[in-house]
């Protein structure tokens, strides 16, 4: 790879990985519906995935995507059906590629050999087409997928103009040799049909059973928005005889068939190819008049991006705008998008105003690199607002150099169909093909989101010390207007702070779907390895959370869904002796509750049986047996979460070595995230997962402890106390109080957090923070929960509730255990972020220290 | 060798000297971000004792070295003339406590020596090399390693 490459092999990766993953789910669904939308989807993607693997050089690449290809146009074409071998290989293949994209992200080229992927897919292929032997394997006829959307609306071919797109001119070539017709017919709508494009529906998919529809002008999205006067041209690629195919055209009320004629396939895939497909709206006719009117020469040039060239993008639009130096771009077919998409098949087309004469300007396309000039003509029909005439390029001759004189001079014109429907109805595919339709949406490097939310992050710490500020401006011009004025003026900026805040979390935002989309595979993979038969179930896919979140929440699914699968359903045999329906479910949902976002794992398997469990766990070592059998059943199904804990009779390698459960749990506790079962035997288990809707910024209750500000996140909080010191006991040594009627055991955050006795700071304090839990004044506990697990944590004071942003203690510091970072409060100084599953854990190990003490 | 006209073509280092204890010490002054006097510190638990605590350098925080207790040198109190240098090491932010800045010094390259065991009193690895000057001895710190063994 050269480095002209280099530069764009990040653009490459990213939409590679795109593509491959929008392939990954179309396959899976093919499974079950091989709808012809779906395999237009999936063609296309595999399509794009080829031109651009071709395009950077990975020539393995853009082979194995070939062969995939090869076997979704043949589906698509009813040429083979769906089968799991064939599904299979397209996994294979599609592995491949994931593989080689990773090799390629590593190291800029991959090395995979891919001989074999290619050619399974080639036997996957042929031996589905043997079985489902086609007599015109190129041109099966019940089919309406020749893309009408893409079709282009170009030049007259006899009575009716009509010019296929790309897939539609491809469609007729295949056809020639076949015993297939085609016809052309303009249809007109009744002048009072209220809703025309319903009929131009209706017509459409009466057809797709008689044929393909190979063009149609104006295309396909203009008749469904209506963006057509009352007629328009067809062309059908179909076995009827003419007669048929007319009663099949008039089938539909106040739509008629006007004129119908048939075409020679073979002259016409012929003369279509050759023709130009530019073609120029209404508005650019007018400037292409302007121009002339000036001493402009209106050209068409066809021009083709030689075949080894590596960026044709590139070079197409170099071309363009080389041409802009010397005169003007009206019209360029494809697209300047599709030219930029790389969506295009090195051919171009451009409408070019000119003062140079024909070999000055030869030259200068001469001298850009990499790109040929096919042909270069007159534009000879600024009125008719589209290429040539009967003749396509050649037959143009006559008509050529006609100096534009009325604006709605008539074209050649054969036939009985009105020549002004004509030029309605090219206006109107014209208007619709120019794009108007804009890009909605803008590609934001993530580092400049990131960047955002850690400017907006200043901003909120900012707004909280404005507010501090105006309380005392407020106490000290006592109560002048200065003071009022400001607190309104603060009070607005707090507002919009706010606002920023929501939008820019918003612009981070990601439909959960990015998560959740590699998973139909996998569940697929899993049943097949481990013979069961599974209904895999998403819910919610388009619920939306933070790309941090995004990013972290995968794996801990991963492994939840595994186990759900691996251990929680039963074979399909041992499903039907219980009772249960042979099929097991598993069900992923996701939905937003208040500020979190609620994941659901849940399985209708044998649920987990706390009996077992608790055996388990004393044959195991890990509690003795009378404290196994004091544990509740909820208790003793969060036993899962210990390390070294499986509760599966033989180790799989699906579900690991009972590691699974234990890294899952510590996973989300990184996150903030809970992590909470409910479980019934023989009914099914229900992993439901908490996470907070970003990582970034947290609501926190603030308490003192010594001189330190801590911030404990609110959603573990459950609520504070004033402890009465005469009620605590010990237990075990560990002071305990009953809350409730149940026991809380208490630890001081003090003793939790030790600080260095070395600084300077703190040498005074020392004696104080060494005063036991035994004097007279109350305490202040806050009770934190995790996981069904809490422990009230003493505090000096209770500072407040505050929305704290979470910073990094810094690579210096490191990792500290029951910290999770630092904020800075709006009067500058900092709070440090206490992590409650780390304050637990912590606060457990001491307890285990001070029994053994 | 060192004679003016072979010094002034001898590449240069630029360095910030400072004193920690009665030593002199020196740091390549393309690191510094900034220097501050000393201001309040946080304290964050559980770290080691060379971790003085994090500050809030307008809006960012920042940890602070003491880099006495880092080398190993006896503790000192604070003065009015207690520095903190902020250095940027591998995209690390750090501020390191000393007790005095002098300024910036320029060595010429072979006015530097290789390291050997008059470094008895701090780990050897701490240090780059050892500057001569007029009057003076100016001990280079390798801040990499200097950092490197804070995070372990």
């Amino acid at each position: 790879m050269n480095e002209d490459m280099n530069q764009f092999i990040g653009i490459f990766l990213q939409e590679a990985a795109e593509q491959m993953e929008l392939l990954e789910q179309d396959i899976l669904k093919l499974e079950h519906e091989a709808s012809k939308e779906l395999l237009q989807e999936i063609f296309r993607a595999a399509h794009t995935l080829k031109g651009s693997s071709r395009a950077m050089g990975l020539t393995a690449m853009g082979e194995l995507t070939h062969a995939m290809e090869d076997i979704f146009d043949a589906l698509r074409n009813d040429q083979i059906c769906v089968n799991v071998s064939l599904v299979d290989a397209l996994f294979n293949g599609l592995d491949a590629l994931k593989v080689m994209l990773q090799q390629i992200a590593a190291s800029g080229t991959t090395s995979l050999d891919t001989t074999d992927q290619t050619a399974k897919l080639r036997a996957a292929l042929n031996g589905a087409t043997t079985s489902t032997a086609q007599p015109q394997p190129n041109t099966s006829v019940p089919t309406t997928i020749a893309s009408p959307p893409e079709t282009k609306n170009d030049g007259p071919t006899l009575s009716i103009q009509l010019v296929p797109g790309p897939a539609g001119l491809k469609a007729i070539q295949d056809a020639v040799g076949s015993a297939l017709h085609l016809y052309a017919a303009h249809m007109e709508v009744a002048a009072d049909c209220v809703m025309k494009s319903v009929r131009a529906t209706m017509l459409l998919q009466s057809l797709a059973s008689a044929g393909t529809v190979v063009a149609l002008n104006p295309d396909e999205d203009a008749l469904d928005k209506e963006e057509f006067e009352l007629s328009f041209d067809l062309a059908i690629l179909t076995e009827y005889e003419l007669e048929k195919v007319e009663a099949v055209l008039n089938g539909i009320s106040e739509v008629s068939c006007r004129l119908i004629e048939e075409w020679p396939l073979e002259a016409y895939a012929k003369e279509a190819a050759e023709r130009f497909h530019v073609y120029i709206t209404e508005t650019e006719k007018m400037t292409c008049q302007e121009a002339i009117a000036v001493g402009y020469r209106i050209l068409g040039l066809r021009l083709t991006v030689s075949p080894d060239s590596v960026m044709k993008s590139v070079r197409a639009l170099m071309t363009l705008q080389t041409l802009e130096t010397k005169g003007s771009v009206i019209a360029i077919y494809p697209g300047e998008e599709a030219l930029e998409n790389e969506d295009f098949d090195r051919q171009f087309e451009v409408v070019f105003a000119t003062q140079l004469e024909d070999e000055a300007l030869r030259a200068v396309i001469e001298n850009i690199n990499e790109v040929q000039l096919l042909a270069l003509e007159p534009w000879n029909d600024v009125n008719y607002g589209r290429s040539g005439a009967s003749g396509g390029s050649v037959g143009t001759a006559e008509s050529r150099n006609r100096i534009p004189d009325a604006a709605h001079a008539t074209p050649v014109v054969q036939d009985v169909a009105p020549a002004a429907e004509h030029a309605t109805s090219s206006v109107a595919g014209g208007q619709d093909k120019k794009p108007a339709i804009q890009p909605q949406t803008v590609r934001v490097d993530v580092a400049r989101l990131d960047m955002l939310l850690n400017l907006i992050g200043e901003l909120v710490i900012d707004r909280t010390r404005i507010a501090q500020l105006c309380n005392r401006v407020a106490v000290e011009l006592n109560g002048s207007g200065v003071s009022e004025q400001l607190n309104e003026t603060a009070a607005h900026v707090g507002r919009i702070t706010d606002q920023l805040q929501d939008e820019v979390m918003k612009a981070r935002m990601l439909p959960i779907d990015n998560v959740f989309n590699r998973f139909p595979r996998m569940i697929r993979d899993l049943a097949q390895k481990l013979g069961k038969e599974i209904n895999f179930v998403i819910e919610g896919r388009e619920t939306e959370l933070d790309r941090s979140v995004i990013e972290v929440v995968g794996d801990p699914l991963i492994h939840m869904l595994r186990n759900s699968v691996d251990h929680g359903l039963e074979l399909p045999d041992d499903r039907e002796k219980a009772g249960k329906n042979r099929i097991g479910t598993v069900w992923l949902r996701a939905r937003h509750q208040e500020n979190h976002i609620v994941i659901e794992v849940q399985d209708d398997g044998k649920g987990l049986d706390p009996e077992v469990l608790r055996a388990n766990a004393v044959k195991k070592g890990l509690l003795t047996k009378d404290a196994a059998a004091r544990l509740t059943d909820k208790e003793a199904i969060n036993l899962i979460f210990g390390s070294g804990f499986s509760t599966a009779k033989e180790v799989s390698d699906v579900s690991g070595r009972g590691v699974g459960m234990d890294i899952v749990r510590s996973n989300l506790q990184k996150l903030g995230a809970t992590i909470d079962i409910e479980s019934k035997v023989g009914v099914g288990s229900t992993f439901i997962i908490k996470l907070p809707l970003t990582l970034a910024i947290i609501r926190g209750l603030l308490v003192m402890v010594g001189d330190l500000v801590y911030a404990l996140p609110l959603s573990s909080v459950v609520e504070t106390l004033r402890v009465d010191r005469r009620e605590i006991k010990y237990v075990q040594r560990r002071p305990t109080i009953m809350l409730r009627d149940r026991t809380l055991s208490l630890a001081r955050m003090k003793d939790l957090f030790p600080v260095n006795h070395f600084s300077n700071n703190t040498m005074m304090n020392e004696a104080v923070v060494s005063t036991s839990i035994t004097q007279d004044e109350p305490l202040y506990v806050v009770v934190v929960a995790s996981s069904n697990r809490q422990v009230g944590i003493v505090v000096d004071s209770l500072v407040g509730e505050q929305e704290v942003v979470i910073k990094t203690l810094g690579k210096l510091i490191g990792d500290i255990r029951g910290l999770s970072g630092a904020t800075i409060m709006g009067d500058g100084h900092m709070a440090l972020i206490a992590d409650v599953d780390g304050i637990l854990q912590l606060a457990s190990e001491e307890r285990g220290a001070a029994y053994a003490a | 060798m060192t004679t003016a006209m072979v010094e002034s073509i001898e590449r240069e280092e630029q360095l910030v000297a400072f004193h920690l204890s009665d030593e002199v010490y020196g740091i390549d002054i393309a690191a510094i971000h900034e220097i501050i006097r000393l201001q309040e510190v946080t304290q964050v638990p559980r770290t080691s004792d060379d971790i003085e605590g994090i500050i809030n350098l307008r809006g960012k925080i920042v940890p602070i070295l003491n880099l006495r207790r880092r080398l190993g040198l006896p503790s000192n109190e604070r003065t009015q003339k207690s520095r903190v240098i902020v250095v940027d090491v591998d995209q690390v932010t750090v501020g390191l406590e000393v007790d005095s800045v002098i300024g910036v010094l320029r060595l010429s390259e072979n006015c530097i020596e290789q390291p050997n065991e008059m470094m008895g009193a701090i780990d050897a690895d701490c240090v780059r090399g050892v500057g001569k000057t007029e009057d003076n001895l100016v001990i280079l710190l390798n801040l990499q390693y200097v950092l490197r063994l804070a995070q372990e």
